[in-house]
């Protein structure tokens, strides 16, 4: 058993870190949102650092490099279709979309060719993308899209993307938790620090507890997306991922608020923009109950497949 | 006498009356006051006005001082119907809910006479000076100082999260009048003049809007002796009032009924018949959460008829009140889908209301007093320490 990433994708996703920190870490998120119109010169950075040749298409290391490079992205929420373009088929970037007809995609108004697939791997053009003339605070980037079906699959595609989706937010969850440990144990109130506190102290354990199953349950997802030879197998494995970032995000990001006090939701501090930011990654294409419905049809296809020597109980 | 929930007919036609008034004078789409357009923050002036004019704001205070004497279950309909209407009384709520009340209580004939007529007719608004850099949960270590000179007091310190500063016209200040280190012996009340030198605003950019939060400034602000509330140093009883008025004040679950009862409509049944039955679920489940919490809000405004409702009781309230809040967010986020997040339907009315109740409903379980604060004075309560 070898529970580490390889080194490739490790000092890929702390060059890339790097490179965001030098960018002003999450003030490139306050930047876009103030003008949309910088996304653009996010890509051009990423591009600078190689990243676009990254096919992961190409085997475990490249999908593992993919994979930190998202986590690095995600961590400041960097405001660029990063997964969408590494997890790309067929097209510059890849969106996921909802099947059920009406549908928003982050970035699709962004000048790259585009098409999209949903949960069950079904394939889509998409055409254009509006962006939204009232977007909210919980999805400045997003753009109104009409899917095209166009009959046909790409299950592990949707597998992959799906994938790398999940580790986008779980770099967003880490940072989010590293800011709310950090400011836990720097304000005091009634003369102790905010982490002695055991509420405070049992909702941060609550938060990295996610965070931390999340991240194993990543790499293990990781390793059986590349490994399964069966595309439906693929596909519940990175839906389960999905499932268990929903639930984790919203565990983390209520705690991040709330440990934060009243600090929580203002401009200054990242993780209300974090928490906003993930809003349209947690709930595009399918928020969670939808998407537990997604992971349910596909183990009831394809089965959950098992990790090891457990017995399944015998009746 | 047995139990009884029936809703007197009184009642009954003030919602049809307070309903009406919305229809006429709150734009549909109305969203409250803090939003980009000050058209919004205007619709609560003159809507507050026209309360105003038909006695509406101030039904519950006694007639003595320009109400009607209205009893419990019409001062909570008039909530509710607010509340459901995401407030459209702006700021005034808090001038009516809770600064009126104690200035009753704890103010002098002067103050009274020059504070309450005002806030009858929905012409100020209020804001809270209680927060401090320093001193958010822990209230008592607030530092902002008063001191006594010729006729009065000057005030030197700084606020934080001030909600409606930018807009008020007065401030319900508390001030250290006594040992720094007294906790809460020496602080006192001021209620002061916002319009003045020495009191600066600066709004707070967050997710919940603009000029909602501020900070304030205090250099050398002036308070004239007449200007402080009940005894100097002795200010901590009368916060406690405060908080306990404040706590119960807000239907919040009025907001979540109307919005939960509204979905399947404004999904379409189509729609609706088509959402996952775990979702489904989730809603009917919600639904009963929320008749709890009501009920748990008439029970705290019956005990609390005869005085000040008991700080345990308003915790216990407001634990469930903005725990609800929250989950009523999520599962009506979820509902309406991806809409909430944006949409170029000018006509979406209904998921526009959503994404704000999510947004707004984030912070409930911080504002005025945290959900960790509120659980601890529940439990020391319950334990009878
Ligand atoms: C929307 C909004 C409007 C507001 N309006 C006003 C206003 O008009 N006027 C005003 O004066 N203030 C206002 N406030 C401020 C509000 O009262 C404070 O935010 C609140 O009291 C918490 O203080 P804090 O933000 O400093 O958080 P902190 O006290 O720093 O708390 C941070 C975290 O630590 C936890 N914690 C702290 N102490 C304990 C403890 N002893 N045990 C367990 N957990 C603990 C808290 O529960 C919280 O999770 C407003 C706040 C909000 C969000």
């Amino acid at each position: 058993m070898r529970l580490d990433l390889c080194p490739e994708a490790v000092e890929v996703g702390a060059m890339v870190r790097e490179r965001i920190e030098g960018e002003g870490g999450v003030d490139v998120l306050r930047r876009c949102v103030a003008d949309p119109d910088v996304r653009g010169a996010v890509g051009d950075m990423l591009g600078e650092l190689g990243i676009w040749e990254i096919d992961i298409s190409e085997g475990p290391i490249e999908l593992e490099v993919a994979a930190e490079v998202c986590r690095a992205a995600g961590r400041y929420a960097l405001p660029y279709p990063v997964v969408e373009r590494l997890g790309a088929t067929g097209a510059d970037a890849t969106a996921l979309v909802s099947a059920r007809g009406q549908a928003i995609a982050n970035h699709r108004d962004l000048d790259l060719t585009w098409n999209a697939l949903d949960l069950e791997g079904s394939r889509y053009d998409l055409p254009s993308g509006r962006r939204l003339p009232s977007a909210t605070k919980l999805a400045p980037f997003g753009s109104e899209v009409d899917p095209v079906p166009r009959g046909d699959k790409a299950v592990r595609g949707a597998a992959r993307l799906v994938l790398l989706q999940g580790w986008w937010l779980l770099g967003l969850l880490e940072n989010a938790i590293e800011d709310t440990a950090r400011y836990t144990e720097e304000r005091e109130q009634f003369g102790r620090k905010l982490v002695r506190f055991q509420s405070v102290a049992f909702q941060l354990a609550d938060m990295v507890l996610e965070s931390e199953g999340s991240s194993e349950l990543a790499k293990y997802a990781l390793w059986s997306i590349t490994n399964s030879a069966d595309d439906d197998d693929a596909l519940a494995e990175a839906l389960g991922l999905r499932v268990a970032l929903q639930r984790a995000a919203g565990v983390v990001l209520r705690g991040a608020h709330q440990l934060h006090g009243a600090m929580g939701f203002t401009d200054e501090v990242d993780v209300s923009w974090l928490s906003r930011a993930s809003q349209a990654v947690r709930r595009l294409p399918e928020d969670s109950q939808r998407t537990t419905g997604a992971f349910l049809s596909a183990v009831e296809r394809a089965g959950y497949s098992e990790l090891g020597h457990i017995a399944t109980a015998s009746r | 006498m047995t139990l009884d929930y029936s809703e007197p007919a009184k009642v009954t036609s003030l919602r049809a009356e307070l309903r009406m008034l919305v229809d006429e004078h709150v734009p549909r789409g109305f969203l409250g006051a803090f939003t980009d357009d000050p058209a919004d923050l205007a619709v609560t002036e003159r809507f507050s006005r026209e309360l105003g004019s038909r006695r509406l704001l101030t039904m519950a205070w006694p007639e003595e001082f320009g109400g009607l004497g209205a009893g419990v279950l019409e001062q909570t309909a008039l909530r509710e119907e607010m509340w459901a209407a995401h407030e459209p009384r702006g700021a005034q709520y808090m001038g009516l809910n809770w600064v009126g009340p104690v200035i009753m209580r704890h103010g002098t004939e002067e103050q009274r006479s020059l504070h309450l007529p005002p806030i009858a007719s929905g012409e100020v608004i209020w804001c809270q000076g209680f927060s401090e850099p320093e001193a958010g949960s822990d209230l008592p270590a607030l530092r902002t100082r008063a001191t006594r000179v010729e006729g009065g007091w000057r005030i030197t310190g700084q606020k934080v999260w001030t909600s409606y500063a930018s807009m008020a016209q007065w401030c319900f200040l508390l001030a250290r009048t006594g040992d720094p280190r007294g906790r809460k012996d020496g602080i006192t009340v001021f209620l002061l003049d916002m319009n003045q030198p020495g009191v600066e605003v600066r709004p707070i950019p967050t997710m919940l809007g603009p000029h909602h939060l501020n900070e304030v400034y205090f250099d050398d602000a002036w308070v004239p002796d007449s200007g402080v509330l009940g005894e100097v140093d002795r200010g901590w009883r009368i916060v406690m009032d405060v908080l306990s008025f404040e706590r119960i004040g807000i239907a919040r679950y009025a907001r979540c009924e109307s919005l939960l009862r509204a979905a399947p409509e404004a999904l379409g049944a189509d729609a609706w018949a088509e959402l996952p039955s775990g979702l489904r679920e989730r809603w009917a489940a919600a639904m009963v959460r929320t008749r709890q919490t009501r009920l748990l809000a008439y029970r705290l405004l019956e005990r609390a008829k005869s005085g000040t409702p008991p700080i345990s009781e308003a915790a216990l309230y407001r634990v469930a009140v903005t725990t609800l809040d929250q989950e009523v967010a999520e599962v009506l986020m979820e509902i309406v889908g991806n809409a909430a997040l944006g949409t170029s339907d000018g006509h979406a009315v209904f998921v526009r209301e959503v994404e704000d109740h999510w947004r707004y409903a984030q912070a409930s379980t911080v504002a005025s007093g945290t959900l960790e604060i509120n659980k601890n004075t529940v439990a020391r309560a319950a334990a009878g320490s």
